[in-house]
């Protein structure tokens, strides 16, 4: 590899694939300013995603966490790890910064530590967006006022077998870079 | 009914814009990079570029012209974002590629600090070719130049990088 052209197409893809991703497209709505929006859409997500509650019932009552509505966020036998995010994380023990990369790593390696574990996969802020969008897709006001971001990280895990999925979900919590870990089950369930 | 809430209601052809948008953005966001050092600003520029895109889609329906539409449009905004950065206080914004100077082994970011070196135009046409891999074609259509000028813009920005190269040997 000796030739400029050969140095420089080098060099540019090694360059390039320092991002590794991007967000997904956002169409800006200036409907309410940007800081109310947060505001406003900040309680539903983590409603939504993290506590599970049904936001949409509008009698408040809880409705059945396989409704249509939470269908494509939530797959059944799984533990959920919602990772750091900046800008977003209520945990303490986030202090306000992302999961690094470095704790990602060492998250994924933990939790494939584990004999139970038989699958563990990273979904993305943008993959995670995405489903958001997908499934909220019919409620166009909150999506407008969802960006990437603010729906977190995750690893998707999931266990064989019947048991408590506890000794896992206890491992975990309070590692670096983990801001809260959902047992799927459990939520089914309750 | 505003501009915003006319867009909600026609939007363009949602599979062919995001299959635009997942096919592409990646490779401008990583061109911005490269061009301008940081990733915010660099993601900024596409998005940008695919909302310029979004806003221009009856006239832009044709994947051609939509991809050719959106490569311009990230090629201008990288442009402004330099001629901003030559303006006084600019001293404070990135310099270019200073994120990937700190992650790139000797060998290659000796060849981006040679790029960066090079005049704006064929900084541009040799990322054109060696990062995107664009034809000569593409090219001149991107940087609205002729094909003729983007050989030769190509060819003198390949050997000034090459002796570049050699001079640190």
């Amino acid at each position: 590899m000796n030739t400029p052209e050969e140095r420089l197409h080098d060099a540019l893809r090694a360059a390039g694939e320092i991002i590794e991703a991007v967000p997904a497209f956002a169409l800006p709505t200036p409907r309410l300013p940007r800081r109310l929006r947060r505001l406003a859409v900040f309680g539903t997500i983590t409603a939504l995603i993290i506590g599970g509650i049904t936001f949409w019932s509008g009698s408040g009552d809880k409705e059945p966490l396989s409704s249509p509505a939470l269908a494509g966020l939530v797959e059944p036998g799984e533990i959920s790890v919602f990772l750091c995010v900046g800008r977003t994380s209520g945990n303490p023990a986030c202090a306000h910064k992302d999961a690094t990369a470095a704790e990602k790593e060492f998250l994924k390696q933990r939790l494939m530590s584990f004999p139970r574990v038989v699958m563990v996969e990273y979904q993305s802020q943008e993959d995670a967006f995405a489903l958001f969008v997908k499934t909220f897709r019919d409620h166009p006001g909150l999506v407008a006022a969802t960006k990437v971001g603010d729906i977190p990280d995750s690893f998707r895990v999931r266990l064989s077998g019947t048991g408590s999925a506890e000794p896992v979900t206890s491992a975990l919590v309070g590692m670096p870079g983990v801001d809260q870990v959902v047992d799927e089950s459990e939520r089914r369930h309750n | 009914m505003n501009a915003e809430a006319v867009l909600l209601h026609h939007p363009p052809n949602e599979s062919m814009f995001s299959e635009l948008y997942r096919g592409h953005a990646l490779g401008l966001t990583r061109l911005a990079f490269i061009m301008l050092g940081d990733r915010q600003t660099a993601e900024d520029v596409v998005q940008e570029a695919f909302l310029g895109l979004y806003r221009r889609w009856s006239a832009l329906r044709e994947r051609d012209k939509a991809l050719a539409y959106v490569r311009s449009a990230v090629l201008n905004g990288c442009r402004s974002t330099l001629r901003r950065r030559r303006l006084p206080f600019a001293s404070a914004m990135p310099s270019p590629s200073a994120e990937a100077e700190v992650l790139l082994d000797e060998d290659r970011r000796e060849v981006i600090e040679a790029l960066q070196r090079l005049p704006l135009r064929q900084r541009e046409a040799l990322i054109l070719r060696y990062f995107l891999d664009l034809s000569e074609e593409e090219i001149a259509t991107a940087m609205r130049i002729s094909r003729g000028t983007v050989k030769s813009t190509t060819s003198r920005g390949i050997a000034a990088l090459g002796r570049m190269i050699e001079e640190n040997r």
